[in-house]
């Protein structure tokens, strides 16, 4: 037994006498953790983050281990969460997490800090072999650890959906204590590799395969116990396409376990574990009891109904609903003619023998043959989504070469945008209601489908909607509770709660060129999405077509966010917010009520109080005022306009009027003087 | 719908019966005026004779230039016509009057002053319209610097120069 830790040790890929410490400037995290740059520690690295030396400035003899995320890539921030600063048993210790600046990607970046194991890696890579474990270490010492690490992640709530012989870890430099590595710096189950997946999550994209659930965690831990056993990898060099294939037409303790010897403890764990159907596969519960010495009589894997005679597709054979599909799914543009041509209805009424399944498929086929030409190519590819779907009932969601599980929609899509890849089979799949299709063949009833369902509507209506607020960044945050606000306005600061946007935004303010608008679709999908009040108004007024109503939207939304949220005084930002104010003190028509303004707008920008800023900036009755002056102004102006015109143009008129008035006025006078004159005749000669 | 009334003409009572009777007052007066008044009549053709040619001649669209001729050559003809009146109404009078040149050229000349009076009038109320009008005109130009002043530019805008409807009014 004493020579047993030498081999481990020999074996582990990385095991170091003396713990690598930090070299060369830290950039420090939270005021505690001193994170190397300089100091990388490849040995360490995951597919999805860099690994760095990282000491504690409380406790300077520690040895942690840093990693940096991918920016692109979402964390899992609700796990982070729950196991952070936890004592988990066989769980590698998350000690904290945190954003900072780092130099070698010249922004900032998510960094997790962990208790460096000093045993190493279990295994350096995939391609490498190692010392087998014999079985008993295995089954007296490593299951059980495993099996108690995965009961109590089990008990928070959280799957690993990162189970690998390289993401296994000597926590001693004797190698007595193996852990699970880092499961949070990725999408759940991003960096797997097929073989650690069941057929249906391996079917998926590698970001879209969901949280997925414990039966998840399991059969990765099957999979990985066998590596152990053999120390090496039994399918290496196989394609994971070949690999799916083989496992749905085998089965994967078949197919991995293939002609070795094993011993019985480990055939009845491997069977128990690796098998394909969910439903059957050993629970946490049951691999406890199994350590606890409770012996099962071995699964024994279930076949699928294997047709009579096989259907020809693109040059081979094949005898199974489920392997034919998988096969088509591949070879998307050649799946619909044998199903149009109803060469499939025929061979799964007379080679499968599945009536019903057979009425379905004629029954999508006559649907589509009826659609209008138009949409006849939609039409079709909806066809053999759900045509795969009928096939393969367990198979994930399948539209074109999108595929994913319902839950892997989320961090599919922020996959998708943190990368900037193009959405628009995402988008499709949505529009096409094409998850709907996939609830709608469920074979059995289950209530959490119903809601699932009902979201995917939520968001089908949120795409067709492509103003802020709403589109695809809205689905992005409706589908990730968890993940960041994405704007590059405040990337750098990872916003996760709504509290934390305007202190962000805040910071921005500090250091970002001012004509920047401080509101982007990120930003209002992020607001609509977390902000736990009604702020249609805002987000309509934010959409409105003309430039004053979106700036007093923008005004009002992050307003709203500050009335309830706080802080209580955003100077950076209403000063920055000040800034675009311009149209919004433009509208008024008034000359005088804009010059008052501009003297009051920079005490309020002072103020830092948005809400304030707002009511000031909104005010309807000196709006109706000025929009009631003004209309008088214009109607003043106009008739004096129409009136001045009048005298410009009117010489010639005022040349007929003189004419004609003079003429009145020489017959008046002249009648005048004859009259005073006969008068004064008159008077003389009688008086 | 109610049956329209046949408009009825109302019958006037003094409508063919007064004209009769001023027709018949002219019959009946006419001819011993005529007659006991014929030095007067004759004096006041002859002396107001360019009035009548005034009225004759003047074609213009509301013929004020025979007023003009007819009041000053009135104005004229009154002192003649009094001693006509006053001293001898007779037809000898009458002719002793007209036949003197001076007193012809008194009341031609007061006529011919008709005519200046109605030729040189409309200058000078022409004159004083567009001295009025220019002030008119400066106190608008100051009224619409004014609105400018208070309202900016787009208060001199009319209605068709606006191609951007306005906002419909934000929701709130």
């Amino acid at each position: 037994m004493a020579k047993e830790p030498e081999k481990k040790k020999e074996a582990a890929a990385v095991v170091r006498k003396e713990p690598v410490k930090g070299a060369g400037t830290p950039i420090l995290l939270r005021d505690r953790y001193q994170v190397f740059p300089a100091t990388p520690m490849f040995d360490f690295d995951q597919p999805s983050a860099t690994a760095f030396a990282c000491s504690d400035k409380r406790d300077p003899n520690s040895y942690l281990l840093a990693y940096v995320c991918k920016p692109e890539l979402p964390p899992r921030i609700n796990v982070l969460r729950s196991l952070k600063g936890q004592q988990i048993n066989g769980v590698m210790p998350l000690l904290d997490w945190g954003v900072a600046e780092w130099p070698l990607a010249g922004r900032q970046c998510m960094i997790v800090i962990y208790q460096r194991p000093l045993g190493g890696r279990v295994m350096p890579s995939l391609e490498s072999e190692i010392a087998p474990l014999d079985e008993y270490e295995l089954v007296k010492k490593i299951v059980p650890q495993m099996a108690l690490a995965l009961k109590e992640l089990s008990g928070r709530g959280i799957s690993h959906r990162a189970i690998r012989p390289t993401n296994l870890f000597w926590m001693d430099d004797l190698c007595e204590q193996m852990v699970l590595g880092d499961c949070v710096t990725s999408p759940p189950a991003y960096d797997q590799p097929v073989l650690f997946e069941g057929i249906e999550a391996g079917m998926c994209l590698p970001a879209a395969r969901g949280s997925g659930g414990h039966a998840d965690d399991l059969y990765a831990l099957g999979v990985s116990m066998l590596m152990l056993k053999l120390g090496r990898d039994p399918l290496k060099g196989v394609e994971a396409s070949q690999m799916i294939k083989s496992k749905i037409t085998k089965g994967t303790y078949s197919l991995v376990v293939g002609e070795e010897r094993l011993p019985l403890s480990m055939i009845e764990l491997l069977r128990g574990l690796l098998c394909d159907d969910p439903s059957e596969r050993w629970t946490v519960n049951d691999l406890d009891l199994w350590t606890n010495g409770r012996r099962l009589s071995p699964l024994q894997p279930k076949q699928e109904k294997r047709a009579v005679r096989g259907f020809a597709f693109l040059g081979e054979e094949y005898n199974t609903a489920r392997e034919l599909a998988f096969v088509m799914a591949e070879n998307w543009g050649k799946a619909a003619e044998p199903m149009l041509d109803g060469q499939l209805e025929v061979w799964l009424r007379r080679g499968i023998e599945n009536k019903e399944m057979a009425d379905q498929v004629s029954a999508a086929i006559k649907a589509v043959k009826q659609a209008p030409g138009a949409d006849q190519k939609a039409a079709e590819d909806l066809l053999v989504t759900r045509v795969l779907m009928l096939l393969d009932p367990m198979s994930p969601i399948r539209y074109k070469g999108f595929s994913a599980l319902p839950l892997g929609f989320g961090p599919a899509l922020a996959v998708i945008m943190g990368s900037k890849a193009d959405p628009k089979l995402f988008a499709e799949c949505i529009l096409r209601d094409v998850p709907h299709i996939w609830f709608e063949t469920r074979p059995e009833y289950d209530a959490s489908n119903s809601q699932i369902d009902n979201l995917f509507k939520d968001l089908k209506a949120y795409m067709q909607q492509t103003a802020m607020g709403y589109g695809l960044e809205r689905v992005l945050y409706d589908l990730n509770e968890a993940l960041p606000c994405q704007s590059p306005l405040v990337a750098d600061s990872f916003v996760v709660d709504i509290g934390e946007l305007l202190p962000a935004l805040e910071q921005t303010a500090k250091k970002i060129d001012p004509r920047t608008m401080p509101m982007d679709r990120h930003i209002a999908a992020f607001i609509a999405c977390r902000f736990d009040f009604n702020v249609e108004r805002q987000i309509t007024a934010l959409n409105d077509k003309s430039s004053q109503n979106q700036l007093l939207g923008m005004l009002s939304l992050l307003g709203t966010v500050q009335w309830r949220l706080g802080p209580e005084s955003l100077p950076g930002l209403a000063s920055w917010m000040g800034a675009h104010l311009g149209p919004v003190v433009g509208a008024f028509h008034s000359r005088a009520r804009r010059r008052d303004m501009e003297k009051e707008l920079p005490r309020l920008v002072r103020s830092g109080n948005l809400p304030e800023l707002f009511a000031y900036i909104d005010n309807h009755e000196e709006k109706r005022r000025d929009e009631d002056g003004y209309m008088l102004a214009r109607a003043e102006y106009a008739a004096s306009s129409q009136e001045a015109g009048e005298i410009e143009s009117g010489s010639e008129r005022r040349n007929q009027q003189a004419t004609r008035y003079g003429h009145q006025a020489a017959g008046v006078i002249s009648m005048m003087l004859a009259l005073i004159v006969l008068s004064i005749l008159l008077m003389i000669r009688f008086f | 719908m109610a049956k329209k009334k046949p408009t009825k003409k109302i019958p006037n009572p003094q409508g063919g019966i007064g004209r009769g009777r001023i027709t018949l007052g002219l019959l009946v007066l006419g001819p011993p005026a005529l007659f006991f008044f014929l030095p007067t009549w004759v004096f006041l053709g002859l002396s107001m004779l360019p009035s009548i040619v005034a009225y004759i001649v003047d074609r213009s669209p509301y013929r004020y230039g025979w007023v003009s001729v007819a009041g000053l050559n009135l104005a004229g003809v009154a002192p003649y016509l009094m001693k006509l009146w006053f001293e001898a109404h007779s037809m000898n009078n009458a002719l002793h009057i007209l036949s003197n040149p001076f007193d012809l050229i008194v009341m031609y000349g007061a006529a011919g002053l008709g005519w200046v009076m109605h030729l040189s009038v409309p200058p000078v109320v022409g004159a004083w319209l567009d001295v009025t009008s220019q002030r008119r005109l400066t106190q608008l130009r100051s009224i619409q610097r004014r609105l400018i002043s208070e309202w900016g530019e787009e208060v001199s805008r009319q209605e068709d120069d606006e191609d951007i409807a306005a906002p419909p009014s934000r929701r709130r």
